[in-house]
Parts: structure tokens; C-alpha cells; sequence
């Protein structure tokens, strides 16, 4: 499964977002996550990868393709 | 004194039950709903839960910050409201919240701090959710109060505290309608452990763990905890569209200043009279007293002491009963829960017993306390609804037959 699709399962299973509306190229507030959401969802993102996601992707990524591409470059914790 | 405050909604989630009538139901049937918890590290407690799902008053979106305390607050809140038939205001800004809760999201906290302490990572909506306004918060949001809101951390005279207040701004005109109350979820394993260090809690009773709490019963070993949400419709006489569910008649609100923790006759006796004179009435025309009666070894008998000192020759004819025997001590939501029963002993003419007393404490003795199974009281037309708080401030509340 892709990473895309692991997020777009992940807000599903957590937030209860279905999964038709999740827009991976639209921002997160156009499926209602808003800031708090998105902070929950980073957090969560942290133990589901195995990454630490920078706490600045909380106000630099927008949507989920960019934060894909920048779960995708991150190291794998061991 | 300002123009009468009617009740025109309650709204009741507590270990009894989802609702006021079926919480009453349960009481004066002599059920109680004290159980055991256990939690790692520590000897069993016994607990009154709430065992429906709380959280399902928001979606799992709407969840996030949130937590049971919140969840049960807003539970709580919107029963208030339909049982008041308010649906939609025309302006939110002359509605107000006025919210008890000694230890708001302590649940959170507790978890937070737990995972940070172990060597994990905090997570990042701990302070939303935690916040002691918090519930207040998600309450405002979701029923759209947008005057004021505000949070009354006051211990075990927390709801208390926030219905005495609730009442003046409505007096004061400051809003038209008062939605107020208390909401408690203290059963978290730090949060009962620190109770439990303070060595105030009752251990489970070996023979019936639904007795571990016995209000003024010479054996009494400590208080119970609980968790829930009581909260009311405030509204002036003149803006109630139909007779109220009875009169919120007077308050007063009195500090002890003397100590910590142990409760002191001369604060409660003040707050007592305050009350009655806000009522303005006497000794004899109170039919019931809900006690704070918390089966607390110290507790119990100054709270007797005060009521004996305050109705004097009429004393023995205050019926007293303690029903947190029955759902245990809600803290900060106590005082609004009991004041919910307190409007249904005026309104069914019922007054319900302490449970789990085998021999009364000769200390707490000189009152009509009602003990084994409910009494009738036909008669019953004004009731007080007593809350002496950690911190040495002290509550009462009289309510009226409407």
C-alpha cells in the first residue's frame, strides 16, 4: 500500500473522515481537519511509520500528497 | 431579591443512569452504584462509573482536544436543553455558561504526564484538552453559547458555586438564560491515586461493595468517587414559557478560612443562614436537606453539628439524607447532581434515603435523617441542597416546589 493510501486509511480509522471527500492535493480543512486535527494526526503518523515528523510539517504541509513525499524521505526509526 | 429564577431543564448523565428520572428511579429504589475499579499499583478502589459511552455526543472528528470530561458536559448539557424545549436562541449572546469542575481534564493530564514520565511523547492537544475550561469550551461550541462562559474550579463546591452564580447573572440581567451545573471524570489512575494518598477513600466493602459508602454510619470508612454531569436551564419568571420544574429559590456561598481540608461548623452554619436569608425563609419551612455527607470520618458530624446549630428546636424535623452513598462523590459535579435529586424529592414529594448506614454516628444524630427507604413527603415544599469544599468554601442551595 502506498503512503498516500496508508494516510488517507490512517484519517479514517482516527478522525472517522470518509474516505471519498480526502483530497490528497486539496488542503486538510476542505475534509475538515483543522490545525488541532492536523497536529493529532502527525502525532499519530510518528508511531504508524516508525519517522519523527518534523514539528515545523504542522504549519508547512497543506495536504496530504506533500505530506506523503515528506513521510517518504524520512528515515525509518529503529 | 430580584425577580424568581425558575429551573426549566435538567439534564443528568451519573453512574445512576443517562437520565435525571431514571438516575431518581434507581435512588429511591435503594439501588446504589458503587462498584470496584482496579488500577496498576494500586489496592482496589471502589468507584460509581458511568458505564455509557459518553463520547458519542460528538463524531470522532468532533472528539479531537476532547475528552470525557468534556464529553460528558456536553451530554449533559443537551438533555438540559431538550427537557428546557430550547433548541435555538435568537441571540447567543445573551446565553451563558456557568460550568463547576474541580479537576477539569484531569484524565488527560494524567495520561500525558504518565507517557512523558515513562520516556514517551506527550501528546500535542494535552493542554486543549486537559484545560480545567476545556468542557466549557466544547460545550460553548457545540450548543453555541456565545455570552459568557465561564469555569468555576471550587473543588467539591464547584457546580455548586457555578448555579449560585448562574443565578445572579440572570438577577444581574447580564444574560437571559443560565445553563449551568458540574461535570466530574476523576477516574483516572494518578488522579485516583492522589485521592487515594490523601487517605480519604473508602476501601470496597468486603460484604456488599455497593455499602463501601455509609454517610453518617458510625462504621463509615471514607468518601466513594464518582464521575458525571449534572446541569439546568436557568430562567427568569418573566421569560419562562411554561411553570418551571421548580424555583431556584436562594444561594449563598461562605468560606471557612481556616483550613485545607477540614470542614469547620462556623463556615457552614454562615453559609446555611446566607442561604436561607436569600431564600428568605426560615429553618422550619426547609422539609429536606440533600447533606454533602460526604462518609467522610471528619466530615460527617460538623456538617450535623452545623444543621442542628442553624434549625435549633426544628432540627430533628429536617429530614437529611446523603445520596452519595448511592452515586458516589461526583467533586465537582457532586453539587449539581444532588441539587437534581433535590428538585425531584420537592417535585414527586419523595424524599430519598442515605444507603448503607448499619448504626448512625451519635455525632451526626439530633436530625430527621431518612435512612433505609425513601419517605413520603407530601408536604415538601422548600429543600437545601448542601456543598463544603476542599479549600474551605462552602455552598448552599434552596429550591422551591413550583
Amino acid at each position: 500500500m502506498s503512503t498516500l493510501d496508508r494516510l488517507t486509511h490512517l484519517i479514517h480509522d482516527k478522525f472517522g473522515v470518509d474516505t471519498a471527500t480526502i483530497d490528497a492535493d486539496a488542503p486538510f480543512a476542505s475534509y475538515n481537519l483543522d490545525s488541532l486535527t492536523v497536529a493529532e494526526l502527525m502525532f499519530e503518523i510518528d508511531d504508524a511509520f516508525h519517522v519523527a515528523v518534523p514539528d515545523e510539517a504542522a504549519t508547512t504541509v497543506t495536504t496530504l500528497r506533500q505530506l506523503a513525499t515528506l513521510i517518504d524521505g524520512l528515515p525509518e526509526k529503529v | 431579591m430580584g425577580p424568581r429564577i425558575g429551573i426549566a431543564g435538567i439534564g443528568v448523565t451519573c453512574p445512576l443512569g443517562d437520565s435525571l428520572e431514571a438516575s431518581w428511579d434507581r435512588l429511591v429504589a435503594g439501588e446504589g452504584a458503587v462498584g470496584r475499579m482496579a488500577f496498576e499499583g494500586l489496592p482496589d478502589i471502589a468507584a460509581a462509573q458511568v458505564t455509557s459511552d459518553v463520547s458519542r455526543v460528538l463524531t470522532r472528528l468532533q472528539q479531537v482536544g476532547t475528552e470525557r470530561v468534556s464529553q460528558m458536559a456536553l451530554g449533559a448539557v443537551r438533555k438540559a436543553l431538550a427537557d428546557a424545549r430550547l433548541e435555538a436562541w435568537p441571540d447567543p449572546e445573551r446565553v451563558g455558561l456557568y460550568l463547576g469542575t474541580g479537576m477539569g481534564g484531569a484524565a488527560t493530564m494524567d495520561a500525558g504526564f504518565a507517557a512523558l514520565h515513562g520516556g514517551g511523547r506527550i501528546p500535542p492537544l494535552t493542554v486543549p484538552a486537559g484545560m480545567v475550561n476545556g468542557a466549557s469550551a466544547v460545550v460553548a461550541i457545540h450548543a453555541d453559547i456565545r455570552g459568557p462562559v465561564l469555569t468555576y474550579a471550587v473543588a467539591c463546591a464547584s457546580g455548586s458555586v457555578a448555579m449560585a452564580e448562574a443565578a445572579h447573572a440572570l438577577r444581574r440581567g447580564e444574560v437571559d438564560i443560565a445553563i449551568c451545573g458540574g461535570v466530574e471524570a476523576p477516574l483516572a489512575r494518578g488522579t485516583v491515586a492522589a485521592w487515594h494518598a490523601l487517605r480519604t477513600l473508602a476501601p470496597p466493602d468486603a460484604a456488599d461493595v455497593a455499602r463501601s459508602c455509609r454517610p453518617f454510619s458510625a462504621d463509615r470508612a471514607g468518601l466513594v468517587l464518582g464521575e458525571g454531569a449534572a446541569f439546568f436551564v436557568l430562567r427568569r419568571e418573566t421569560d419562562l414559557p411554561v411553570p418551571p420544574r421548580a424555583w431556584f429559590a436562594g444561594a449563598a456561598v461562605r468560606s471557612d478560612a481556616l483550613h485545607l481540608t477540614n470542614p469547620q461548623v462556623r463556615g457552614q452554619v454562615s453559609t446555611l443562614k446566607a442561604a436561607l436569608a436569600a431564600a428568605g425563609l426560615a429553618p422550619p419551612d426547609i422539609g429536606y436537606c440533600n447533606a454533602h455527607g460526604t462518609a467522610t470520618v471528619a466530615g460527617d458530624p460538623v456538617e450535623c453539628e452545623a444543621l442542628r446549630a442553624v434549625w435549633g428546636a426544628d432540627a430533628a424535623r429536617l429530614r437529611v439524607s446523603s445520596t452519595k452513598a448511592a452515586h458516589g462523590h461526583l467533586l465537582g459535579a457532586g453539587g449539581a447532581l444532588e441539587a437534581a435529586l433535590t428538585v425531584m424529592a420537592l417535585r414527586q414529594g419523595l424524599v430519598p434515603a442515605t444507603l448503607g448506614v448499619s448504626a448512625l454516628d451519635e455525632r451526626c444524630g439530633g436530625l430527621g435523617h431518612v435512612l433505609g427507604a425513601a419517605q413520603r413527603a407530601p408536604d415538601l415544599r422548600h429543600a437545601i441542597s448542601n456543598s463544603f469544599a476542599f479549600g474551605g468554601t462552602n455552598a448552599a442551595l434552596v429550591f422551591s416546589r413550583a
